[in-house]
C-alpha cells in the first residue's frame, strides 16, 4: 500500500478531562493547503454541541481559518499519519489531491457532535478518506 | 480551560482550544521550544489578565538549496543538528545565530540534514503573522468587540452585548477598556 506523502492526516483527540476537549480532526496537502469541518458560529453550550449548528468549511466566518486552510493549519497534531492507497490504484497524488479539495469544498450541512454521531471534524475527515479510498498507513 | 493568564505578561503557546470566541490558548511554551513547530501563537494579556491580543504565527520553507561551502554551522561540523543564519543585505545567509535571536525575524536561515537523501541544505524560512485577534471586553467579564486582522490586510469586526450575544452594530463602550 504506497504511502501518499504529500497528504497528512492530523487529529487532535477529544479529551473531556483536558485543556481541549474537543480536540480536532483536519488534512493537510502539500503542507500549503488544509481541510476540517467547523460550527459557523462559536457554539455556547452542550445544547448547540447535541443538537447542531450551522456547518461551515474551516471555519471561516468566525474562527479565521480560509478557504483552503483549516484554522489549525501548520499545528503539530495528537496523532499525524500518511494515508495509503490500495495496491493496483494507479491514480497520482495530485488526483488524489484534487479528490479530497474536490470533497471538501462541496462539503456542506450541520456541524453536530452526539458522541461521536453528527457532522463533525472526526466524520468530514472520515468521510473524505473513504470517498478518495485512502486507508489509514 | 481558561483564557486568563499573568496580567501584563506575554505567553507563546502551541495552539489553541474550543469552538467559543475569545479564542482559549492552550499548552504554553517558552519562544525556544517553537523550534520544530511550523505554526505557534503568541497571546497578551490586559492588566486584569484577559485575553485582549491572540496572534498566529506560520512559518514556511520558501527555499531550499544545497548549504554552501562558505557557510559554517555554529557546531563548525556540516554534519549534523541545526543552524540558523540571519539574512544578509543581499538575501544570501549572514552571521550564524542561535535559535531565540529569530524570535523577531520575518526571514532567516536554518541548515539542517534534508530527510531526503542526507545531504546538508540550506532552507530560507518565512515567519510571519498569519492573523490576529484582539479583544475587549465589558465590565462584567463578556466579550464587548473582536478585530481579527489577517495577512492578506482584511480585517473584521464582531461586537456583543453584555451577555455574550453577537450584535450587528457598535455597542457603546461605558467606561475605558485596559489594555
Amino acid at each position: 500500500m504506497p504511502q501518499i506523502r504529500s497528504i497528512v492526516i492530523k487529529r487532535k483527540h477529544i479529551d473531556p478531562g483536558a485543556e481541549d476537549k474537543y480536540g480536532h480532526w483536519w488534512f493537510e496537502l502539500n503542507g500549503t493547503e488544509s481541510y476540517g469541518w467547523w460550527p459557523k458560529y462559536p457554539v455556547s453550550g452542550t445544547m448547540e454541541t447535541f443538537l447542531g449548528v450551522e456547518g461551515e468549511l474551516n471555519g471561516i466566518t468566525s474562527f479565521v481559518g480560509r478557504i483552503n486552510r483549516d484554522p489549525h493549519h501548520g499545528e503539530q497534531a495528537d496523532e499525524e499519519f500518511h494515508p495509503s492507497t490500495d495496491a493496483g490504484d494507479n491514480r497520482t497524488e495530485s488526483e488524489i489531491m484534487d479528490c479530497l479539495r474536490a470533497f471538501a469544498l462541496s462539503y456542506a450541512g450541520k456541524w453536530q457532535w452526539f458522541f461521536g454521531f453528527g457532522q463533525n471534524c472526526h466524520t468530514f475527515q472520515s468521510a473524505a478518506m473513504r470517498h478518495c479510498k485512502l486507508r489509514r498507513s | 480551560m481558561t483564557n486568563r493568564g499573568e496580567p501584563g505578561k506575554l505567553q507563546y503557546f502551541e495552539s489553541w482550544a474550543s469552538y467559543q470566541i475569545p479564542m482559549r490558548p492552550v499548552h504554553p511554551i517558552a519562544y525556544e521550544q517553537s523550534e520544530g513547530l511550523s505554526a505557534y501563537y503568541l497571546a497578551e494579556y490586559d492588566d486584569l489578565g484577559r485575553l485582549w491580543k491572540f496572534t498566529k504565527f506560520v512559518r514556511d520553507i520558501v527555499a531550499t538549496q544545497d548549504l554552501p561551502a562558505n557557510v559554517v554551522p555554529s557546531d563548525g561540523s556540516r554534519t549534523s543538528g541545526r543552524s540558523y543564519f540571519e539574512v544578509a543585505g543581499s538575501g544570501q545567509p549572514g552571521p550564524n545565530i542561535a535559535f531565540p535571536a529569530t524570535q523577531f525575524l520575518g526571514e532567516y536561515f536554518r541548515s539542517q540534514v534534508s530527510s531526503v537523501d542526507a545531504h546538508f541544505e540550506l532552507q530560507k524560512i518565512s515567519q510571519k503573522a498569519d492573523f490576529q485577534d484582539e479583544y475587549e471586553y465589558w465590565p462584567n467579564g463578556s466579550l464587548r468587540h473582536r478585530i481579527t486582522h489577517k495577512s492578506d490586510g482584511s480585517s473584521a469586526e464582531t461586537f456583543f452585548d453584555e451577555r455574550g450575544r453577537q450584535v450587528p452594530g457598535l455597542v457603546p463602550v461605558p467606561q475605558p477598556i485596559p489594555h
